[in-house]
């Protein structure tokens, strides 16, 4: 079942714990959206004939509150000094659902069937709110749910002159660029540590493969100097 | 050339001087307001930002001014006492008023607040509305305008429940004493760990906290985003109450057993 894409109207998707349907109503149609026990309805009053569905940055749901996403490492990392690795990491999923449009896509829906939790990094006074989600560490790209779960590699890179401890990863979803085929979501990032209580993260914009297709941005890169878009972690990692 | 007088002792380089000074002022004055503009854009109202603007920008004037007369060598004494007779009079006249402008200066300057968020200044609780030069606008929580001079506010207690990013409230659940607290706990743990904006770190604190008259209560302290902890506050509870009675844990109420002495022994 290939959910992510362009899709004509009408369309119907079922999947364990989800179902998507936009099918004609008299002389316009209804969207029908149910996750769990939650179901939507919506009428869409217009000539769209294509929708959108793509994985978007997770930090939509169950509202916009933070553009961060820390995800907590299940075993943590020990680093050694001056090396680069590449390891891969899994990130929840949140589903755009998008009318085309002739220039720009609205957006009619967001939803996820993952269970959002947030937390906090840093202190109450100046420390950032974080969507939040733990994750196994993989050397090889992890096979996933693709409506639950994407695959984020991470190059680490260990710019300190002693070995550090990873425990957790933080990205700003301002520069997030997620790509998908029918199995997965993918994104790369990458992790500078720059000494033992400082990393830098940021995005690289490339897929895993030719084959994959650019989610639709929710959260555009912001519109300043170079390098903006990426996230100091200054109170540890 | 420069040195020729044109009236009086005034030369041409002290009028030029003076020009220049005047224009450097001019920028000074644009700049700085332009500045204060921009950093207390989201403290202060467009309204008084203008006002503040101006002041600062007027002061800086009048600053330039004087220091272009001191270099033509024009003798200001006179000005300057009658204006410090002037200000003298009306700063007594208007004492209070001086006040609350003074006070109102240091809260944009301070910034312990800004406009949005919910305070208690001198026990009144709301949205902080405006700050103006002179006073404060609260929208009380059932809706009322009220207006605190800034020297109040400046002087008294005042809890920004909003100035930090994070807030944690805490609830007392009083179980029996037949039923298991062990339970009791892991049952509001998975609750509190469902819910989304109770947040993983700090982490929930749950807890007996004393064997009371007639209950086993426990505690239960949860942190959230300042912008969700109500909400979750006022749902949470309730979501708790029933699970533990859905697992058999009843909530414990005042019971008081009476034993008589004197009770008639039971013939069977």
């Amino acid at each position: 079942m290939n959910v992510f894409g362009t899709h004509h109207i009408p369309v119907n998707f079922k999947h364990a714990g989800f179902s998507l349907s936009i099918e004609k109503d008299g002389k316009n149609y209804l969207y029908t959206r149910e996750v769990g026990s939650e179901k939507i309805e919506k009428l869409i009053l217009g000539k769209q004939r294509q929708i959108l569905i793509h994985p978007i940055e997770p930090v939509n749901k169950p509202k916009i509150i933070t553009p961060h996403l820390l995800i907590k490492l299940k075993r943590s990392i020990i680093f050694e000094t001056k090396i680069s690795k590449i390891v891969y990491l899994k990130f929840p999923i949140e589903v755009g659902v998008f009318l085309s449009l002739k220039k720009n896509q609205e957006s009619i829906d967001i939803f996820t069937l993952t269970n959002p939790k947030f937390t906090l990094y840093g202190d109450p006074r100046s420390g950032v709110i974080c969507k939040y989600y733990e994750s196994d560490i993989y050397s090889t790209l992890p096979t996933v749910d693709f409506l639950l779960e994407g695959v984020l590699e991470l190059k680490l890179v260990n710019r300190n002159p002693e070995w550090v401890e990873i425990k957790k990863v933080l990205l700003d979803a301002h520069g997030m660029n997620i790509y998908y085929n029918h199995k997965m979501a993918f994104m790369r990032a990458e992790m500078e540590v720059q000494n033992p209580t400082v990393a830098e993260t940021g995005f690289i914009d490339s897929p895993y493969n030719e084959e994959m297709e650019k989610s639709i941005q929710v959260f555009s890169p912001k519109k300043i100097p170079m390098g903006s878009n990426r996230f100091m972690m200054r109170e540890g990692f | 050339m420069l040195d020729k007088i044109v009236w009086g002792d005034i030369r041409i380089i002290d009028l030029a001087i003076a020009f220049s000074v005047l224009i450097i002022s001019v920028i000074i004055a644009k700049t700085l307001s332009l500045y204060l503009k921009r950093i207390l854009k989201e403290q202060v109202s467009k309204d008084h930002l203008q006002l503040i603007g101006k002041l600062v920008s007027f002061s800086i004037y009048i600053i330039g001014i004087f220091s272009a007369f001191a270099i033509l060598g024009l003798n200001l004494t006179g000005i300057i006492f009658a204006g410090s007779i002037a200000g003298v009079v009306i700063g007594f006249a208007s004492q209070n008023i001086l006040g609350n402008f003074i006070s109102g200066i240091f809260l944009i300057i301070e910034r312990p607040m800004k406009i949005g968020d919910q305070v208690n200044i001198d026990e009144i609780r709301g949205y902080v509305e405006d700050i103006r030069i002179i006073s404060t606008v609260i929208r009380t929580y059932d809706g009322l305008y009220v207006r605190i001079p800034n020297q109040t506010v400046f002087t008294t207690k005042m809890i920004n429940f909003v100035g930090h990013k994070v807030r944690r409230f805490e609830y007392i659940v009083g179980i029996r004493y037949s039923d298991d607290a062990d339970k009791a706990i892991s049952i509001i743990k998975e609750i509190v760990d469902v819910q989304p904006f109770a947040l993983k770190n700090p982490p929930p604190q749950i807890f007996v906290d004393n064997l009371g008259d007639n209950a086993v209560n426990m505690i239960a302290r949860i942190w959230a985003p300042v912008s969700e902890w109500y909400e979750l506050k006022m749902t949470l509870l309730w979501k708790i109450k029933t699970a533990l009675e859905k697992n058999g844990i009843e909530i414990a109420f005042p019971q008081r057993t009476l034993w008589f002495a004197n009770e008639p022994k039971s013939n069977s």
